[in-house]
């Protein structure tokens, strides 16, 4: 088997990869947006999924034990904040002002269907009165 | 004061090490040989500082001297003994110091051990050293000193992270460590012989044991974080593909690679160029490793401290690949080989498929894992790759690699012809056949699962097989008995045994890997007495209890097991309260076997008394456990083989 045939085989493989690799890129990769992106053009992210990464909006979170069922809403300023619905179990440390990041597809009703419900823990557990300065930032620093 | 010395040590360590790579450089461009005899006791030296400086601050650890930042932040008072030890590397700058010790007592090793039969490349390989030597104790002196204090000193410590207090967690960092540190070994070889341009296969045969042993840890290192994340994190799984995973993951990948294709190169001369840029890669990517953790520039779960010193790593990291690859362009005249593989169906062949794998997953994870980085960068905007990226490219080619084992065992070198094939591989291809028909008929119904089930039996049997008749052929040379012979079969060829019993354990964590495609999921609500069911399994909601547990106290459900209708123990998921922290923890229930594990873990209290658990059964992830001992025992065998040509 000469050289060129090997090379040949190898460079066939490489851009194998690279295209399943591109191929697989394309479908998987999930955008982040923000809540007020998605309520001021809900058609445009109806049955895609998509990563809402925001803050859990205070009051708004419901618990149904039975159902197994989460519901609350995220926002960022407050104001404009996107239901959403969890089917599973709360995840450790996830609480109202603080941030998430919720995983799904926005419904027909425009309440977003979540399959993944993540929570960013930090390791560093100093005492949080004064890391709350800015809610924008820290709402930056979670979807990073 | 008394840590103000263990700082001095560390200056000390920083001064000697720099003396050391200067005279070993000057050593060897004059020709001087007290110059090169000086840089050999620097390294000694420099253990003994950097062995010193280590020794204060275990003592600040072991006598709770909160003074010190580092202790105050990583440990308390009622910590247990063991975890006050582990706690040294709980945090950044004890882990750089953990590293430059293990680094320094391998440099004064080798200084002393190879003078006589590396003496040509020796000086260069200790001024590498050095050069890496320096940017720790750099980073240690200035930005992370260990032991820098606090005044006035806080009583009490903030307690290792209670995540942290885990057998598997303790050990996982500095096993991690071991392996990145390792590397770094013939990494200085290889930098060494292109600098001096001795590029026979000397530093390949020579550190062969120190890859090994390198790669032995870094695979240990990530089955234990695994191990931990599965018993501790309670979402269920011991993989997620997170980019701290993958950056540990990524020099294990072109690690394996390098310690296949260096065979190449011992055996048969050929691949030069590729095992060095193997080794380069490799090295490059332990320290990105180190960056991607203590940056936190990607998206984890981890999320350790951030800090400022994340891009120094990377800037150590480009300038010293970029300085190994122009060495190596420099003398690609000295590289070329005169052989390539002659035939495709050749043992050679198998090993460049191998290495193509190997380095396809590589390339996969890397761009999985930096391209959301770039793509913020460049465009602005947000986007996230998860674990089906990875897992629908990543599995595909493990099968591959997984048969490929049973492949390579069985092929000749040079060339092999198909009626040889066939005539061997007729038989462990027909139990691999028989046995995927027999799973497929009972229910295992997910076609990538089933690959590589067939892929195991496949390869079990070929590397079965092959044993035997080795030690058939042996009985009948030597006249010996059966134990005698297997004995002998394994003892005579420790590198070959030894690589096939690490490739048993590959195939028993296929096993395992298999049995992913196959868990299950339910989250139930059960108040006391209520019974729910999931797969065979009957769980009872008996009630609640509170226990303390070393410096915690433990909250959860008792419930009864029902298997069918055997009653198995009782177990207790429950949320662990540690008196530093405000959060509660997940204390997962399990019932292992070898076909499945029952994994419950408590997700929440319920005002009316019930409780809420998240319920999965996991089939065949003890496999996956079992590869650990599997490797170990493979590890030592292959580590014991002395290499003949060299006996340095």
């Amino acid at each position: 088997m000469s050289k060129k045939v090997q090379i040949a085989i190898a460079v066939l493989f490489v851009l194998g990869i690279i295209g399943a690799i591109v191929y697989q890129g394309r479908e998987t990769t999930v955008y982040f947006q923000t809540p007020a992106e998605v309520l001021a053009n809900p058609k445009a992210f109806t049955n895609k999924t998509i990563r809402i990464g925001a803050m859990v909006a205070p009051g708004s979170m419901v618990w149904d034990a039975a159902q197994v069922q989460l519901r609350f809403s995220l926002t960022e300023d407050g104001k404009q904040a996107l239901p959403v619905v969890f089917s599973g179990v709360k995840p450790d440390m996830f609480k109202e002002g603080q941030g998430a990041v919720a995983e799904g597809r926005l419904g027909e009703d425009g309440v977003f269907r979540a399959d993944q419900v993540l929570v960013k823990h930090s390791e560093e557990y100093k005492t949080k009165a004064k890391d709350h300065k800015d809610k924008a930032e820290m709402t930056r620093s979670l979807v990073k | 004061m008394i840590n103000t010395i263990g700082y001095v040590f560390i200056t000390l360590a920083l001064g000697v090490s720099a003396y050391g790579s200067l005279a070993a450089w000057l050593g060897v461009r004059r020709n001087n040989a007290n110059l090169v005899r000086s840089a050999q006791y620097a390294t000694i030296l420099n253990f003994v500082c950097v062995l010193v400086a280590s020794g204060f601050l275990l003592r600040a650890f072991l006598a709770d001297d909160f003074s010190v930042r580092f202790v105050w932040e990583n440990s308390s008072q009622d910590l247990p003994l063991f975890y006050k030890v582990t706690a040294f590397w709980g945090g950044m700058d004890g882990s750089l110091l953990f590293w430059d010790l293990v680094l320094a007592g391998y440099s004064a090793f080798i200084a002393f051990r190879y003078q006589h039969a590396h003496r040509d490349i020796l000086p260069m390989v200790l001024m590498v050293l050095g050069v890496v030597h320096v940017f720790l104790l750099g980073l240690l002196v200035s930005y992370s000193n260990p032991l820098a204090t606090l005044v006035p000193a806080p009583d009490a410590g903030r307690g290792l992270n209670p995540l942290l207090q885990h057998p598997a967690m303790a050990m996982h960092p500095p096993a991690l460590y071991l392996g990145y540190i390792g590397f770094t070994i013939p990494f200085a070889f290889a930098l060494a012989s292109l600098i001096q341009g001795r590029l026979n296969n000397d530093w390949v045969v020579s550190t062969r044991r120190w890859t090994l042993t390198a790669w032995y840890f870094l695979t240990v290192g990530q089955m234990l974080g695994g191990e931990w994340a599965y018993e501790e994190l309670g979402w269920g799984g011991y993989w997620a593909w997170d980019p701290v995973e993958n950056a540990a993951l990524m020099p294990w990948l072109t690690g394996t690679a390098f310690l296949h294709s260096i065979m190449m190169q011992e055996k048969r001369n050929m691949m030069k160029v590729w095992n060095m840029s193997l080794i380069i890669i490799t090295f490059g990517l332990s320290i990105m490793g180190t960056f991607i953790v203590r940056s936190g520039v990607l998206n984890s779960v981890h999320a350790f401290a951030q800090s400022e010193v994340g891009p120094v790593f990377l800037v150590f990291m480009a300038v010293m690949m970029s300085v190994a690859f122009v060495f190596m362009f420099r003398r690609m005249a000295l590289l070329s080989s005169r052989h390539t593989a002659d035939h495709l169906l050749s043992k050679e062949s198998t090993f460049l498929l191998n290495n193509l794998l190997f380095m396809g997953v590589a390339f996969t994870v890397f761009l999985g894992t930096v391209f959301p980085l770039l793509a913020e960068a460049i465009r602005g905007t947000k986007l996230s790759i998860q674990a089906p990226f990875f897992n629908t490219l990543a599995a595909p080619m493990g099968t591959l690699l997984l048969f490929l084992i049973g492949i390579c065992t069985l092929i000749a070198w040079r060339h092999s012809s198909w009626d040889f094939l066939l005539k061997n591989f007729r038989l462990p291809a027909a139990v691999a056949f028989v046995a995927a028909t027999l799973m497929a008929f009972m229910g295992v119904n997910k076609i990538n699962g089933l690959l590589m089930l067939a892929g195991a039996v496949f390869t079990a049997s070929v590397l079965v097989m092959d044993f035997v008749l080795a030690v058939r052929v042996r009985k009948s040379q030597h006249q010996t008995g059966a134990a005698l012979a297997t004995l002998n079969t394994i003892l005579r060829n420790r590198q070959r045994y030894g690589g096939m019993v690490i490739h048993l354990a590959v195939v028993f964590m296929f096993v395992g890997f298999a049995g992913s495609y196959f868990n299950s999921e339910k989250d139930m609500t059960l108040a006391p007495g209520q019974s729910g069911h999931m797969g065979d399994y009957t769980l009872t909601m008996k009630e609640m209890l509170e226990v303390p547990s070393g410096n915690a106290t433990l909250r959860g459900a008792v419930l009864e097991v029902y298997r069918g209708q055997d009653r198995l123990e009782d177990m207790f998921p429950a949320h662990s309260f540690y008196p530093t922290r405000p959060e509660p923890l997940t204390e997962v229930a399990l019932y292992r076997t070898l076909r499945e594990d029952l994994y419950l873990a408590l997700a929440s209290e319920n005002p009316d008394g019930s409780v809420t658990l998240k319920v999965r059964i996991n089939p065949l992830v003890m496999w996956v456990w079992l590869g650990l001992p599997l490797f170990t025992l493979g590890y030592m065998l292959a580590v014991s083989h002395q290499p003949k040509h060299l006996n340095a």
